[in-house]
Parts: structure tokens; sequence; C-alpha cells
């Protein structure tokens, strides 16, 4: 039988290796090997003459099959192909190995997607920083629902970021081993976050093993093992020569309970030698934990520290060992353990951050050693490295240091209508170029577009040296911002700055009531000011009118995540929470609004909204909780 | 009275200890007399403002209904106990009917109930289930709320579990067998985020002085950051559903060697993904399961029911085929279909089966049949007709 997949999705990548089962007419297993993609077949025994079921078990889970039966004579080959599971060819190696979302779950170019921008961090020393994302250009692409990046990593740790204006930040760690792909398409609207992050090494034995591992699929994982020399000669043989592959190899290891047997001393010596990774150090301090017999004076709770102290691990299991791990010393050192307990405060956010239905670790935060369970939304406030994921405006690619105010572009398309002397031309300016759609640079380019049956209006966009904004956006998708900062224009669109998550001063009120100062707010006192302005010019409009264009604020904002179930209950629920709470402690009507300001401020803050682009949205949260506040003071009690 | 199945006796046995917690006590929302001392605790919006929960009892009883519904021998280890507790919604005081009363999961109950059911556990052979729904919150692991969490000011904490620190607890257990269950948001609120250590208490700590005997390990968490991608208002939630159904056989495999129909550990955390897809395919969150070395939770007395898919290759064929099947060995399972735009979807027995499709003229595509195994929870076959 063969397993065929898309030969450029697989260049360079080694084994990508499937389980194979048969099954016999009595429906028990018969034999079970391993294929690989486009290589050599691979032959299995068959049971006596009858029905006979061969299935493919990818890791992702996936399972390809097809039926005979057998009657005593030669079958032919079966053969086995990857374009069901995957929307795009492209993809076939990603989707192999780690189930993609929905089919068709969206699109990038969606408002919602506008201005993502990405990072790419590295870990030297003691510090993260951001740098610029070696891709291979060759192997990436940029298609209309998933961007795909090749990149080709040094040995050390290395985070990808994603962020934007409706994108609450989100980074990924990456198994840096030569040439890794990362994947980044819609979730669709079973997702919590807007985004998937999928990331696969250059190793597709490990990809493979960890895609079992990360579904419980423990036999097929142990067949892999079994049948691929490469991971067999690194579990049994103490080769490190890939040392993502043992790491993923020392958690299948700690999930079979198979620690003193076939561990031996190789988790020591992943620790030892690969000293910028985490993985190791964790491994090897559950070895310990599980009563291996240490070197020297080796002792769990310093591989766990040394663990900490090291970063971050790759993989979600990792953190899951490493805080268990820490609790179990720090429990019984009786909490007194005070680098334990350092240790833990450093490391227990990321748990609370975390992705955990995805097998690489996957957190929401503003840098890869900041983890932030309410994920900033918008820019950072140092552009440092970044680039854009797909969709742009033009005022992203002025601030992206690619286009000067004051330029002349030129509309190469015309309508045959148009006397060839008249071109339409438009300025940049640090509004960017006027039009409706943000897609669009102008109306003319919106009708031209749809004249010509082009997607891609910007292409149509040219200016005296030839570049197209197509060409810039193309630079923008790879290229980190070229201008210095201090020749960068100010920028037209509101601050979104929201770092940190530092305490900024506290919002005062009329009445001079403190906020609720336990909880961290990114709210400023003039966005209050603003909140309750857009609030008190909301006084023409019925209550029906007000909701509707709440909802559409909130759709427009790309905020109604499935995660937060129908939207337009969401929307009332969050009125009717705050209105309780403000109407408990009501005094007169002026007083209920402000209170009522001040804790919409607090949601907000809460759900990463408390910025001033969202501004709008606030004020009529504000505007329509004061109304059901007036109507029914005594609120309601749902789940 | 907590012990809702009692059937203990020597030799290797299943033993359930399943939490279902819809009424907080200090939770906005909770009926409180003037005269009780009860009170809502002081800043729940610092906790997500967590309120009361409709789904837990309704789907903690589903549990036990249908575990307690099944042949106790049909179980690897025959079923042994069944120790429920349950904290009803204020406003529906008596899920399981007029007058049923239940041991409320407080803190304290939890832990007198774990103790028993970790005891009657305690042996090897035996296989240990526990299972929780209510309200959860995420910081550095998950925490689960009692029914009596927020009820002191000065230790918000103290009536939460710590989940993680509790199934390594498990570890020290001699059921090699450990299924851990929880069907909790995990939400994340500024109380878990702003708190440099919480000291809610695990019901079983680790200690790597003390040996680990679990072999058969499986934790199954449900990943819904919000309890509205937790289920309908008062219905059992998906997850349960999901987890019920897989249990009781749409995560049934194929045994090695006899291939009957098992439910392992195993097949339970591979299928669970296919089973949610079906249950609730439009729902948020795919939870991630944990499992080591497979093994055999439940024989289900019946082969298991398959969602079967008949389509065509190619899919525009569909519209001219009849479609049919037959099971290879029971010729009495069998059904047809006319053309028709869509893809046949039908609830079958498990096993083989001829599917098959033909045209009344074929000249743009030819009869096709194909072979078969038809296993849960959902098995498409396109038949291939070019």
């Amino acid at each position: 039988m063969n397993l065929s997949g898309w030969e450029r999705a697989f260049k360079g990548a080694r084994q990508a290796p499937a389980v194979v089962e048969v099954h016999g007419p009595d429906r028990s297993l018969v034999d079970r090997g391993v294929l690989h993609v486009n290589r050599r077949e691979a032959q299995l025994r068959l049971g006596e003459p009858g029905p006979h079921e061969v299935r493919v078990i990818l890791p992702s889970g996936q399972v390809l099959a097809q039926g005979f039966v057998y009657r005593d004579q030669p079958v032919p080959p079966l053969e086995f192909d990857l374009y069901p599971i995957s929307p795009d060819e492209s993809l076939q190696r990603v989707a192999m190995v780690q189930r993609l979302a929905s089919p068709v779950a969206g699109d990038l170019s969606a408002p919602a997607f506008v201005s993502t921008w990405v990072r790419l961090w590295e870990r030297t020393g003691a510090g993260w920083h951001p740098v610029p994302p070696p891709l291979e250009v060759e192997g990436s692409q940029w298609l209309s629902d998933a961007v795909r990046y090749r990149l080709r990593l040094a040995r050390r740790q290395y985070a990808l970021q994603v962020g934007g204006p409706a994108v609450p930040w989100k980074l990924i760690c990456l198994p840096a081993a030569g040439l890794t792909d990362l994947v980044v398409r819609p979730a669709g609207h079973r997702s919590a976050h807007p985004l998937e992050l999928t990331a696969v090494s250059g190793n597709t034995a490990a990809d493979a093993l960890l895609g079992y591992l990360s579904r419980g699929a423990i036999p097929a994982a142990t067949s892999l093992i079994e049948h691929e020399p490469q991971l067999a000669e690194l579990m049994l043989r103490d080769k490190l020569s890939d040392p993502y592959a043992a790491a993923i190899g020392g958690y299948y290891l700690l999930r079979i309970g198979d620690i003193e047997e076939r561990m031996r001393s190789w988790p020591a010596n992943l620790a030892n030698r690969m000293n910028w990774m985490s993985d190791g150090p964790i491994i090897r301090g559950w070895q310990l934990l599980t009563g291996a017999r240490p070197r020297k004076d080796e002792t769990a709770r310093d591989r766990f520290l040394q663990a900490v102290e090291r970063g971050l691990p790759v993989y979600a299991e990792g953190l899951r060992l490493l805080i268990d791990g820490l609790k179990v010393i720090g429990r019984k050192a009786r909490w007194k353990d005070r680098d334990v307990q350092g240790a833990l405060e450093q490391i227990g956010p990321f748990g609370a951050a975390a992705d955990w239905s995805r097998p690489i670790l996957t957190f929401t935060g503003s840098a890869p050693d900041r983890p932030d369970a309410a994920a900033p939304i918008g820019f950072p406030e140092a552009r440092d490295e970044l680039v854009f994921l797909h969709s742009m405006t033009v005022g992203d690619l002025i601030d992206h240091g690619l286009v000067r105010p004051g330029t002349s572009w030129e509309l190469t398309a015309q309508l045959t209508s148009q006397p060839h002397a008249e071109r339409l031309t438009a300025t940049v300016t640090p509004a960017g170029m006027t039009g409706t759609y943000w897609e669009y640079p102008t109306p003319e380019a919106a009708m031209l577009s749809e004249f010509f049956s082009t997607t891609d209006a910007w292409g149509m966009w040219q200016r005296a040296d030839g570049l197209t904004l197509a060409d810039l956006r193309e630079q923008a998708h790879r290229q980190p911002r070229a201008m210095p900062q201090e020749e960068r224009p100010a920028s037209t669109r509101t601050a979104a700055a929201v770092g940190s998550g530092t305490l900024d001063r506290p919002i005062d009120s009329p009445q001079g009531r403190e906020p609720h100062d336990s909880i961290k707010s990114l709210a400023t006192g003039s966005l209050r000011s603003e909140v309750l302005a857009i609030a008190n010019r909301q006084g023409g409009r019925s209550d029906e009118e007000l909701f509707a264009l709440l909802e559409y604020e909130w759709q427009r904002a790309g905020l109604a995540l499935a995660d937060r179930g129908r939207f337009s209950d969401y929307l009332r629920q969050v009125a009717a929470d705050i209105a309780r709470q403000a109407v408990h402690e009501r005094e007169n009507i002026e007083v209920m609004t402000a209170l009522i300001a001040d804790d919409t401020l607090n949601w907000a803050a809460q759900h990463g909204l408390a910025v001033d682009r969202y501004a709008f949205l606030v004020g009529l949260i504000v505007a329509f909780t004061a109304r059901a506040a007036l109507r029914d003071g005594s609120g309601g009690n749902k789940d | 009275m907590t012990l809702v199945y009692n059937a203990r006796r020597s030799g290797p046995q299943t033993h359930v200890l399943a939490i279902g917690v819809g009424g907080y006590r200090h939770l906005p929302g909770y009926r409180n007399s003037p005269s009780s001392r009860q009170r809502t605790m002081r800043d729940p919006l610092l906790y997500g403002n967590p309120k009361q929960l409709s789904s837990p009892p309704v789907s903690v009883l589903a549990v036990r209904d249908r575990v307690l519904a099944t042949d106790p021998g049909a179980w690897r280890a025959p079923l042994g106990t069944f120790e429920l507790l349950i904290a009803p919604h204020p406003d529906n005081p008596w899920p399981a009917g007029n007058g049923v009363k239940f041991t409320e999961p407080t803190w304290r109950n939890i832990k007198q109930a774990f103790d028993r059911w970790y005891r009657r556990c305690d042996s090897p052979g035996n296989v240990a289930i526990f299972y929780f729904c209510g309200h959860g919150l995420e910081g550095d692991e998950q925490y689960v709320l009692a029914s009596d969490f927020g009820g002191d000011d000065l230790s918000p904490w103290h009536n939460a579990i710590a989940i993680d620190s509790t199934i390594k607890g498990l570890w020290h257990c001699k059921a090699e067998t450990q299924c851990v269950f929880i069907d909790a948001c995990r939400g994340v609120t500024a109380a878990t985020q702003s708190t440099p250590r919480i000291d809610a208490r695990a019901l079983a700590t680790y200690s790597d002085d003390n040996p680990t005997y679990v072999k058969y390990p499986l934790e199954i968490k449900a990943v819904a950051r919000t309890e509205q991608a937790f289920g309908k208002l008062g219905e059992v939630s998906y997850f349960t559903e999901v987890l019920l159904q897989a249990l009781l056989g749409a995560a049934a495999e194929e045994e090695d060697g006899t291939g009957a129909w098992v439910v392992t550990t195993g097949s339970v955390a591979s299928n669970f993904y296919d089973v949610l897809e079906q249950v609730a395919p439009n729902r948020a969150g795919t939870p991630s399961p944990r499992a080591g070395r497979p093994a055999i939770l439940y024989r289900p007395p019946i082969p298991p029911v398959v969602r079967l898919a008949v389509g065509c290759e190619p899919v525009a064929a569909l519209g001219s085929a009849r479609l049919s099947y037959r099971h290879q060995t029971k010729p009495k399972k069998a059904d047809k279909r006319g053309p028709a735009s869509e893809v046949w979807n039908v609830d079958v027995e498990a096993g083989y089966y001829y599917v098959a499709a033909s045209f009344d003229q074929r000249d743009l595509y030819h009869d096709g049949e194909e072979s078969v195994l038809a296993r849960p929870p959902r098995y498409c076959r396109n038949v291939k007709v070019f």
C-alpha cells in the first residue's frame, strides 16, 4: 500500500509516517505497520479469506480507510491519498499531524483580521527579544485563508506572536530544529481565539509521535516507535541527534510510566547537553521524582529550577509537568523554599494563559516572558521586527515605513469610457488614502476591481517607480519595518498600545468614588470621559435602535466569538450583570451612570477592551446597561 | 446518603465518585433566608462573577442513571459502587424528583466522600472513576469549586479543589486504572491572575516518598473558558453527553485477538473528538485527553451503533445514485435509498457491510460496491462510481 501527498508539501521533510492497521474478517487486528508519504510501499499481513479493512491512522486523529474482500488471491496495492484531509495541498504536512479547524474556517481578508501582525521572539541569554523572522520565502505562502511560514531557525528558544486590533495577542513556542513550518488560519466559530496557530518541525517522525501522544493514541505511538528506526535509535541507543524528538520521546515514556528501564540516562544527557531547552530538565526532574537514580548531587528540585531558568518548554505537556513538579517540591518543603516559590510565581501564570487543547505550548500574552490570560489587543508600542500577517491598511504601510505621506499614486486600470488622458490619482496622507472600504483605497478602485473581476485592488495602484501597493504589501509580509523610529510619521489611528498591564492612575469619579483597585485596569481617565460622553449621546435612540447598534458594532469589532455563545444573549447578560452591581450601589441617576461606566470599564479591562479603539462600543454598552438598570432595578439571575 | 449503588465484594471492581455542583451557597442568586448565616461572598466579580448553575445536577444524574442502567458485569472490573453528591440549583431543588435529597458537595463532604472512594479503589485491578461537574477556574492549575466556595472572606480559596494536584495524588492509589473527568469551565479571572499562590487544597497529594501504582491513566477536561460553551440551560452538558456516549459504546474499538467491541481508556481518548463532532459540532473548545497505556473499561453487551454516511465519488453522482447497504453476515440488516442530493446518513450496528451505488443509466457513472468495516462513532464512505 502507498500513501500519497502533494510532493511540494513534503519536499525536504523526512519520514512523514503514519500508522496503518489491517483488520480481518472477525474485526480483530491482523497486522500493524507504518506508511511513509510518497515513499516506498508498505506490506502487511492479511488474515483468513473474507472481508478486511485497512486503516491509516494519521497522527491528527483522522483515519483513511479502505475495505476489500480477500479471496485467497493477490490483492492489488491499496492507494491512500492525503487530499481529503486538508483544505489546501500545501497544508497537508501540517494537517497530517494536527487536525486543522473546520476546513473552510474563514478568510484572512475579513475585517476582523485586517492589520494583524506577527513577530518572532528569540531567547538569548536570560532574555527574549524580537528578531526578524528568517523566512524561507520559497516555502512560505500567503493563501486567502491561511498563511504558512517556513522558518529556518537556530537551536535556541523561539516564540512566534500574533496580534492585532481585533486579535488578542497570542504566542506559540516553536520546535526550532532547522526548518519549521508554522500555519496561521482563522480558527472558525468554535474557538475562543480567532486564529489557530499550528507548528511542525522538520522532523516529521517526531511530529507524528507528538500527534499520537496529544490524542492519547498510545498504541499507535508505540507502533511508530517500534517501526521508525530514528525514533527507536533515540529511545534505545541514547542518540540525541534531534533534541525535539528526544523531548517528545521523553514525554511519551513518562506517559506510559516506562521510566527506569527504557529511559536510562539519556534524559540527563538531554538536560545537560541541550542547555537552551527547558524540556530536558523537566523530563529528567520527573524521572528523578519517580525513582530514577540521580547523578552525584542531582535533585529533581534543581532540575525544575533549571527548567524555569532556561525559559519555556516547547510542549504543553512540559508546562503541566513543570508546574506540577514545582508544586510537589514546594509542598514537601511546606512552602518555605523561596526559590521554588519564586519559580512557581514565574511559571504559574503561563498555566492560566495557556491553551491546553494544543500540544505545542500556546498562550496569550504581551511577550514570551509576560503571559496574560486577559490578552492585550492592538499594536505594541514598539514595533520592532513586526511584520503583517495578511491584510492591512494603507495607514499600516505608512507606519511600516514603506510609504511616505505625500507620494502620489496612479490607478493603472481605467474604464473604457474614461478619456485616456484622465487618470485617477490619489495622494497618500497620514490618514491613508480616502475610500469607503479598507481594502480598496478609493471607491473608484473598488468599482474598477469589480469591473475587471480582480479581488486585489491594491495591484492597480502604482507609484512613479512602478511599485504597486500590492508589492509593498508583500514586503510588509516578509520584512520588518524599514524606517527608523524617529522618522516615522505619527500614526493617525487611535493609540492602541496596551503592553504589560501595569496599573494606570485611578479613574476619578464625580463623587470621588474610587474604582475597584484590586482589579487590574487598563483604562485611563480620558477613555472614561469619552465613554461617558458617548453613552450620554445615545438619548435620541430607542431601546431597539440602541441594541441593534450595539450588536452591529460588536460584530464589526470581531468580538462575536463562539465561546461567548449567541452574542446578543451575551451582551444582554453582560449588561444585566453590570446593572445589577450598579443598582445595588446606586444613589441617584447621575451616580448610577457613573457607577455603570466604572463597572463597564472594569469588565472591559478584564476582556481586553478598555482601549480607545473600543470606546464607542463600550459607550454603547454603558448606555444600554443604564437603561436596563433604570427599567429593572432588581436585575436577573440566570446561568 | 451518598452511596447510591453498593455491590462491593472482593476482587477487582469499578468504583465511581460523581459530584455535581449547581447550587453555590455564597454566590449571587442563592436563596438565603433572612435568618440564614449564609451570605453572598464579597467581590464575586473578582472570580468571574460565577452564578448558580442549572446543568451540573442534571448532568451528574445522567451519569448516575446511564451508568447504573448498564449491566454491572459488562464492566471489565464489575461495577462495585457509585457515590454521588449533588448541590441542586436554587430554582430546582429536587432535580431527581420531590423528596429525593442528596448530600451537599461542600468541601468537607467532598473530602470525606473522596477518602471513602479512595479506600474502596485502593487495591490492584480496581478501576477508579472520578467525575466533577460545576464551576472551575484556571490558574497555575485548574481549580474546581465546592458548593461552599466563598464562605470565608479571609481564605476565599479554601473551598476550592486543586484538580491537577489531586490527579497526581491519586497516583498513590493502588487502582491501576484511574479515570478523571472534569466538566468545569476554565475561566481566568482577576483573582486567579493576581493571587501569587492560590492556596486551594488538593484532595490527595503526591509525594515522591511514596510509590505510585497508576498504569492506565485517563484524564479528560472540558476546555471551555466560559459558561456559554458549557451547554444548554438545565440540560446535560455537551462534555458530559459526549463522555457518556463515548464510555458506553460510541468510542468502542475492536479488541486485539478477538475482534470483540471494547471501550478502553485509549479509545475514549482517541475517539473523544469524533464523538464531540457528532454530539455538539458547533460548540467551542476541543478537549485534549491525556491517556497512557490503554486498559479495557467496558464491553458493550450489544454491538455499538455507528452513524454510517454513504456518498459517491464524484459527489455529483449522488443526485442520480441509488444507495444501499447490507450487513455481510446478517442479510436482514440492509436498506436502500433513492437518488437524493445529500449524503445518506443512517444508524447501523457496527460491523462489516457492503455499501453500493447503482444507476439506472450508466453512461456517466458505473455501479460501485465497496466493503466497509463500520465502526463507531461515525463512518463515512464515498463509493467510487467513475
